[in-house]
C-alpha cells in the first residue's frame, strides 16, 4: 500500500474555501480507482498547515505522484495555496501505530472511503502529523514550495527567520492591535532619549520601551566623556589647548576607524556634536567639568567630561528633556518582534513582552531602534568575531544582547561591520566593569599618564587607539597592566581628588609618595619602574619618544612630583561597532539598499559610524546626534 | 397519581429516620465531608474542626453558628487599603493554608459572575477571573509559607492590600516605591541603615542608576535578586528577609 502525503500551507483567511474544496473532492472520489482512503488533518501547532493523506491500494508513480494529488494542488492554488510538499511512501496500514486517544477538535478526520478499516485505527495523533509511522521503506520528494519573497508578499505574513524549521518561516500579523502610538522608541539610552525628546517636541506621542527594570542601559553607566570640537563653554580656548575643527575631528574618526566608516554618518557626528552638547546643557541642565582631555586616537583636546563623571550626567538631562515633551518610559517592556507586512511596505508595529503579558503596538509614525549593541551576548559576538573569546569580561550592562538586530534583519534590514568589536583597554581586571577609576587611564594620556606592564616597562604608545592598546596588553600575556600618574594630572584630566580618595578606599587606586614605593606596592621590579619613569620624563623634555613614537605635547606633565598613583587595567569587551545600516537621515536601509519606510535607528545598534574601531568619547556624540536626527524625522512621518 | 408519590415520600422519610437512628449522626458527617470537596460551596467549619471553641484564641467570646458568617458579624471584612497589619484576616488565612496541602478559597469565599466575595458578608472584593483567582491562591500559599518577602510580611500580618493598595492585584502588578517607604522609609533613613561600613558608596539604596524601583531587586512572590551583581560580580551583597 502507498501513502501519498500532500503537506500544504494555505492563506489563513481561506480556511472555509479549503474545507469546501476538499469536501468536493471527497464526494467525487469514485473516479480514482485504487484509492483506499482519504484523510485530511490540520496541524494544531501551525494554524495554516494542513496535510492530506491519500492511501493507494495499487502502485502509483512514486516520483510523480497521482493525478488526484495534482488535481488537489491545482485546486488549492486557486484559493490561496502558499506552499506545498508532496511525497509518496510505501506503507503497511495494518502495522501503523496510531495513537488511539482523542482527536483534537481542530483535527478533522474524514471517514474511510472504501474498504472500511476499523475507524479507531485511523485516529490521527494530535500534533504529530510530521512524525510518520514506522515502516516507511521508500520516500520520494516531489515538489518543494514557492520562494520566501512570494510568501510574504502574497499572504500578509511577516518573515520569521528565527524559526528552526525553514518551512515555517512565517509569523502571522496580529489580528488586532492592543494600542496605537505615534513613535515607538526601543531603548532608553542616549540615542533613545534624544530621539524621544525631538519627536516629542514635534508633537508626536512617544513611548520608550525599555526591557530592563531600570532606564539608561549602557549609557547610564558609560564613562561620561564626550568628544566635540567646541561647545558654548569654549573650554579649549579657555584652557589654551590648541586648535580643533569639525573637519579635524572627522579626519581623526575616519583614521581611527581605518576608513571603514560611512563618511556621511561621521559628518553628522562631527558637525552635530557641539550643537548636541549645547542642547543638553541648555535644555537639560547638563554640567561639564572645567577640563578637556586629548584621548587616544584624537589629534586635539576635545574630550569633555560631564560633572558627574559618569554617563548618568548625560542621561538624566536627556530624560528630563524627553519627559518634558511627554515621552513615557515603560520599563520591563521587551520587544519580541517587529511587524512588517512585506518587503516593500512600512513598519507596522512591534510585539512587546510586558509584565502583564504580550501586547501588539501599532506604530502610526515611526519606530526608532536605539537598543544598543551586543557586547554581553557571548555567542553572538563570537559568531561574528571568533577572537572575542568567552573569557573576556565586558564593561556592558547585562541587557546588551543584540536581539533587536536580529528582529530588524528578519524584516529585511541590512547590517554591516558586525565583526568589529571593541575592547576597552582599561577595564577593572577582575570583573571587567568600567568603574570611575577605569576612566583615568583613558583621560590621563594627554597629560603624561603612562602604561606599564608587570615588569614596570612601557609597552605601547599611550596615545594609540583602543584596539592597539588592547592588543598590546593581550600580547604581553601577563594580566594586569597599570596606569601611572601623579596628583598634578588629576584635575587637568577631568578627575577629582574626591574620586581618587574613594578609589583608594576601594583598593582601585594605589597611592605612594615616591616611584620606588609605588613599585613596591605593585610588587614590580623597583629599578625597572624607576628607569621607565626617568626615561619617559626625559622624552617629554626632548619632545620625542624613541621607544613608541608617542606624539609629545606641551600639556604633558613629567612624573617628577608625588604623590603618585597607579590603577590596574585589562581589556574587556566594550562596544560593537557593527549593526544596522542607516543613511544620513537615520533611516534603516534594507538588504536591497532601499529605505525601510517608518524605520529609524541610532546609537550602538547601528553600524558604520565608527568603522573598525571607535575612538573613545565618540559614542555619546554619535548616539545623541543620530538620536536627534531619528527623532526629528520620525515625528515628520505621516501617521 | 398523587397517592403513590405521597406514599413513596412517606416511606423514604421513615427509612431515613431509621438510618439516622442507627448511625447516630454519621450521615451528616458524611454529607459534610462530601460537601467540603465540592467547589464554590460554603461549608461548615465543623466539617474539619470538632468544636469551634478549639480554634478560637483564649478569652474569645463564644461563637454561635458554624460557618465563616459567624465570624463576619464581628470581624467585618476589612476593605481598607492602608499599609497596616491585619491580624484577624492574616491569622485566619495563614491557619487555613496547610503546609504542602495548598488551600481551598471556596470554603469561606464566594466567586460568582467573576465577583470575588465572602460568604454571607454582603461584600465583594472586586472582579476576578478564574485564572487570576487561581493565581492569587498560589500567591497566598507563597505568602503563608515561602522563603520570599511575602512570607516575611505574613509574619507581621501584612496582607495583599498593604502593598497592593488599589484593588485586587493581578498578574504583572507592581508596587510603587512610595508604598514600600510608608513602612520602610523615609528613604534617607533606609539609606543610612543599609550603608556598608567598609565601602559607604556601595550602598544598594543609593544606586548610581538613579531613582530605581524597589522591585528591581526585591521581588515579593519569588526570590529576590541583587541587581548590582549583574555587573559587580565581586560585591558581597545579600538581601535579608527573602
Amino acid at each position: 500500500m502507498y501513502l501519498e502525503c500532500i503537506k500544504v500551507r494555505v492563506n489563513l483567511n481561506k480556511e472555509k474555501e479549503l474545507k469546501s474544496f476538499l469536501d468536493g473532492v471527497f464526494n467525487n472520489l469514485e473516479q480514482y480507482g485504487g484509492l483506499v482512503r482519504f484523510e485530511f488533518y490540520k496541524n494544531s501547532l501551525v494554524p495554516l498547515d494542513y496535510i492530506i493523506h491519500l492511501y493507494w491500494k495499487e502502485d502509483i508513480n512514486i516520483t510523480l505522484g497521482s493525478p488526484l494529488s495534482y488535481y488537489i494542488i491545482e485546486g488549492l492554488q486557486r484559493i490561496g495555496l502558499i506552499n506545498h510538499t508532496m511525497w509518496v511512501e510505501e506503507t503497511t496500514i495494518g502495522d501503523m501505530e496510531y495513537n488511539k486517544g482523542d482527536t483534537s477538535e481542530d483535527t478533522k478526520n474524514y471517514p474511510d472511503f472504501k474498504n472500511n478499516v476499523n475507524k479507531e485505527e485511523t485516529m490521527a495523533k494530535k500534533d504529530e502529523i510530521k512524525d510518520m509511522p514506522n515502516k516507511i521503506t521508500r520516500r520520494g520528494f516531489l515538489k518543494a514550495g514557492v520562494s520566501a519573497g512570494m510568501l510574504a508578499a502574497a499572504t500578509g505574513l511577516a518573515l520569521d527567520l528565527t524559526k528552526k524549521d525553514a518551512e515555517a518561516a512565517a509569523k502571522t500579523l496580529p489580528k488586532k492591535w492592543d494600542e496605537e502610538i505615534d513613535v515607538v522608541v526601543v531603548g532608553s539610552g542616549f540615542a533613545g532619549l534624544a530621539a524621544a525628546s525631538e519627536a516629542g517636541k514635534r508633537g508626536a506621542k512617544v513611548v520608550i520601551l525599555e526591557k530592563m527594570p531600570t532606564y539608561g542601559g549602557n549609557s547610564i553607566i558609560n564613562g561620561g566623556v564626550y568628544a566635540a570640537w567646541d561647545s558654548k563653554l569654549h573650554l579649549r580656548q579657555k584652557l589654551n589647548l590648541g586648535n580643533d575643527s569639525p573637519k579635524q575631528h572627522f579626519d581623526d574618526t575616519l583614521k581611527g576607524g581605518d576608513y571603514y566608516n560611512i563618511p556621511v554618518l561621521v559628518k553628522n557626528l562631527t558637525e552635530g556634536s557641539a550643537d548636541a552638547l549645547n542642547w543638553m546643557i541648555e535644555e537639560g541642565g547638563c554640567k561639564l567639568r572645567e577640563a578637556l582631555t586629548r584621548a587616544g586616537g584624537h589629534s586635539a583636546y576635545r574630550t569633555h567630561t560631564v560633572a558627574e563623571g559618569v554617563g548618568r550626567g548625560f542621561t538624566e538631562p536627556l530624560r528630563k528633556i524627553a519627559e518634558k515633551y511627554g515621552a513615557k518610559i515603560r520599563l520591563n517592556n521587551e520587544i519580541t518582534w517587529i511587524w512588517r507586512k512585506d518587503t516593500e511596505g512600512p513598519i507596522l508595529g512591534v510585539e512587546v513582552k510586558t509584565p502583564k503579558g504580550k501586547r501588539n503596538i501599532k506604530i502610526k509614525k515611526a519606530l526608532v531602534l536605539a537598543s544598543g549593541g551586543f557586547s554581553r551576548d557571548i555567542k553572538m559576538r563570537q559568531a561574528f568575531n571568533p577572537s572575542v573569546v568567552p573569557e573576556y569580561n565586558s564593561t556592558n550592562h547585562p541587557g546588551a544582547t543584540g536581539e533587536c538586530i536580529r528582529f530588524a534583519q528578519a524584516i529585511g534590514a541590512d547590517t554591516l561591520h558586525m565583526a568589529f568589536i571593541q575592547l576597552y583597554p582599561f577595564a577593572e581586571p577582575e570583573t571587567g566593569i568600567l568603574d570611575n577609576p577605569a576612566v583615568y587611564p583613558f583621560n590621563g594620556v594627554g597629560y603624561g599618564l603612562i602604561y606599564v606592564d608587570k615588569n614596570g616597562k612601557r609597552f605601547v604608545n599611550e596615545l594609540e587607539r583602543r584596539d592597539v592598546c588592547s592588543m598590546a596588553q593581550i600580547k604581553l600575556g601577563q594580566k594586569p597592566t597599570y596606569s601611572i600618574f601623579n596628583e598634578e594630572m588629576v584635575t587637568k584630566m577631568g578627575g577629582t581628588m574626591e574620586e581618587i580618595e574613594k578609589g583608594i578606599a576601594k583598593g582601585r587606586f594605589i597611592k605612594a609618595n615616591t616611584i620606588e614605593e609605588l613599585a613596591q606596592k605593585l610588587k614590580m621590579p623597583v629599578n625597572n619602574l624607576v628607569e621607565t619613569v626617568k626615561k619617559h620624563n626625559q622624552y617629554l623634555k626632548d619632545g620625542k619618544d624613541p621607544d613608541f613614537n608617542k606624539p609629545i605635547t606641551k600639556a604633558m606633565i613629567p612624573l617628577e612630583k608625588g604623590p603618585f598613583y597607579a590603577v590596574a587595567q585589562w581589556p574587556a569587551v566594550h562596544h560593537t561597532m557593527g549593526g544596522i545600516r542607516i543613511n544620513e537621515k537615520a533611516q534603516v536601509i534594507d538588504i536591497w539598499g532601499k529605505v525601510i519606510p517608518k524605520f529609524y535607528a541610532a546609537g550602538e545598534v547601528t553600524g558604520g559610524v565608527h568603522g573598525s574601531n571607535r575612538l573613545g568619547s565618540n559614542a555619546i556624540p554619535d548616539c545623541v546626534v543620530h538620536g536627534r536626527i531619528a527623532g526629528i524625522n520620525a515625528a515628520q512621518e505621516k501617521a | 397519581m398523587k397517592k403513590p408519590l405521597l406514599l413513596f415520600s412517606f416511606i423514604f422519610v421513615i427509612l431515613f429516620a431509621i438510618t439516622l437512628a442507627f448511625t447516630k449522626g454519621d450521615v451528616f458527617a458524611q454529607a459534610k465531608k462530601q460537601k467540603a470537596k465540592a467547589p464554590s460551596k460554603n461549608v461548615s467549619c465543623l466539617s474539619c474542626h470538632d468544636k469551634i471553641s478549639n480554634v478560637l484564641p483564649k478569652n474569645h467570646k463564644p461563637v454561635t453558628g458554624d460557618t465563616i458568617a459567624s465570624c463576619n458579624t464581628c470581624h467585618r471584612p476589612d476593605m481598607s487599603i492602608k499599609a497596616e497589619p491585619k491580624p484577624y484576616a492574616s491569622t485566619i488565612h495563614r491557619a487555613h493554608i496547610k503546609e504542602g496541602k495548598g488551600a481551598d478559597c471556596m470554603i469561606c469565599h464566594t466567586h460568582a459572575n467573576n465577583r470575588f466575595g465572602l460568604y454571607k458578608s454582603g461584600v465583594s472584593f472586586g472582579r476576578l477571573k478564574k485564572d487570576e483567582l487561581e493565581n492569587i491562591k498560589n500567591i497566598f500559599i507563597s505568602w503563608a509559607q515561602s522563603k520570599n518577602i511575602d512570607a516575611t510580611h505574613s509574619k507581621v500580618d501584612i496582607m495583599c492590600s498593604s502593598c497592593h493598595d488599589k484593588k485586587l492585584p493581578l498578574t504583572g502588578d507592581t508596587v510603587e516605591n512610595d508604598r514600600c517607604l510608608i513602612c520602610h522609609g523615609p528613604l534617607e533613613d533606609l539609606q543610612k541603615r543599609s550603608e556598608p561600613k567598609d565601602f559607604p558608596d556601595r550602598n544598594p539604596h543609593k544606586s548610581h542608576l538613579g531613582d530605581i524601583a524597589c522591585t528591581v531587586c526585591h521581588h515579593s512572590h519569588k526570590a529576590s535578586t541583587v541587581y548590582c551583581l549583574g555587573c559587580h560580580g565581586n560585591f558581597k551583597m545579600k538581601i535579608p528577609g527573602g
